[in-house]
């Protein structure tokens, strides 16, 4: 059977700090971006990686959460541990340096890991964790 | 591995699966009908909408409006070959 | 750039029966089961996908955690509002008869949507939304 991993969920709480992130500073194409009203849904993906891409949501606007779930929601976003996703790239310095000096909020220099990987990690705007390993 | 609940935990769980389903139906069908939803779940269609209203913030008519909302405007601003929102 | 979606990751409850689901009936390669004091991390993914992949983590119970957050995340897989992934297929109708006999949750049939894509979603065994649609 064929099925593949078309697009996952990343939530956010400000969209031109989003954009500003997997825009500017990851280089992802925004493939579409919906607005409603104070809302708005972002889907991004790496130029190079057509099929597959992450759809930034306002999860904590969503309808069908309760205010004390948003409001659990939006601390767990705060203390980063709500989401995160993990890339990966063959220069890990090249991109290391490059969120860096984006002033990327960096929450582990490129390492080499007790598991045989190289990576790194960031936080985007909301708090999301961000992995990037090396590809060798 | 499981986190270690109590009886009644498990219990409040498995209601929410309930629940959980009769909010699917609801994204997937045009009518609404609570009594229907509510005998299904052998509940009155009061107490059904208190319990809906507890876990998803909403009444059964005030999500469904909400989230028909967000659908159609995602859907309808959505360039073709783009996939549906969850 | 090369930068690449590397890893998303899915709550479960139960990883054998998730395992089920994703091995047996989506028919996904298991890439790694990582067990730690009795919870597991398995990392599945498309054979024909061999760069991207789903891990599967026990959200619940991961350490960092406070009781509120928990249960809140509990809750909220319990009534299907946390988390979701989209899958994609060339054979929709095959791919749907085969969830469907592995007594899957189904969501939402077959359906031709109004701007021109078909799909179907159904719920893996922790609650998670999973949308597959068809490529055409």
């Amino acid at each position: 059977m064929d099925v593949t991993i078309h697009s996952s969920f990343l939530p956010h709480n400000d969209p031109e700090a989003a954009l500003g992130f997997y825009r500017d500073l990851l280089g992802f194409e925004v493939r579409m971006n919906v607005k409603y009203g104070e809302m708005s849904w972002i889907t991004v993906g790496p130029p190079n990686q057509p099929d597959t891409a992450i759809v930034l949501t306002p999860v904590a606007a969503t309808p069908g959460l309760t205010d004390d779930e948003r409001r659990t929601i939006n601390e767990m976003m705060a203390k980063g541990t709500y989401a995160g996703v993990n890339l990966a790239t063959k220069d890990l310095d090249a991109l290391f340096a490059k969120l860096q000096a984006g002033n990327a909020e960096v929450v582990q220099e490129p390492v080499e890991q007790p598991y045989g990987v190289r990576d790194c990690s960031f936080r985007d705007p909301a708090g999301n964790l961000l992995r990037i390993q090396e590809l060798r | 591995m499981c986190l270690s609940l109590t009886v009644a935990a498990r219990q409040h769980l498995r209601e929410l699966v309930l629940l959980r389903r009769v909010r699917d139906r609801i994204d997937r069908e045009e009518s609404l009908d609570v009594e229907a939803l509510a005998r299904g779940l052998g509940l009155t269609a009061g107490d059904f909408a208190r319990r809906f209203r507890l876990a998803y913030g909403q009444s059964p008519h005030g999500y469904q409006r909400a989230a028909r909302a967000v659908r159609a405007v995602r859907n309808r601003e959505a360039p073709a070959g783009t996939p549906k929102v969850a | 750039m090369d930068l690449t979606i590397h890893q998303t990751f899915l709550p479960h409850l139960d990883h054998e029966a998730s395992l089920d689901f994703y091995r047996d009936t989506l028919g996904f390669e298991v890439r790694n089961d990582v067990e730690y004091n009795g919870l597991h991390w398995l990392t599945v993914g498309p054979a024909g996908q061999p760069d991207t992949s789903i891990v599967l983590t026990p959200a619940a119970a991961m350490p960092g955690l406070d009781e509120e957050e928990r249960r809140t995340i509990t809750e909220m897989m319990a009534k299907g509002t946390y988390a979701a992934v989209n899958l994609a297929t060339k054979d929709l109708d095959g791919a749907f008869e085969r969830v469907q006999a592995g007594d899957a949750e189904v969501v939402q049939e077959p359906t031709e949507q109004p701007y021109g894509i078909r799909d179907c979603a159904f719920r893996d065994p922790a609650g998670n939304l999973v949308r597959i649609q068809e490529l055409r």
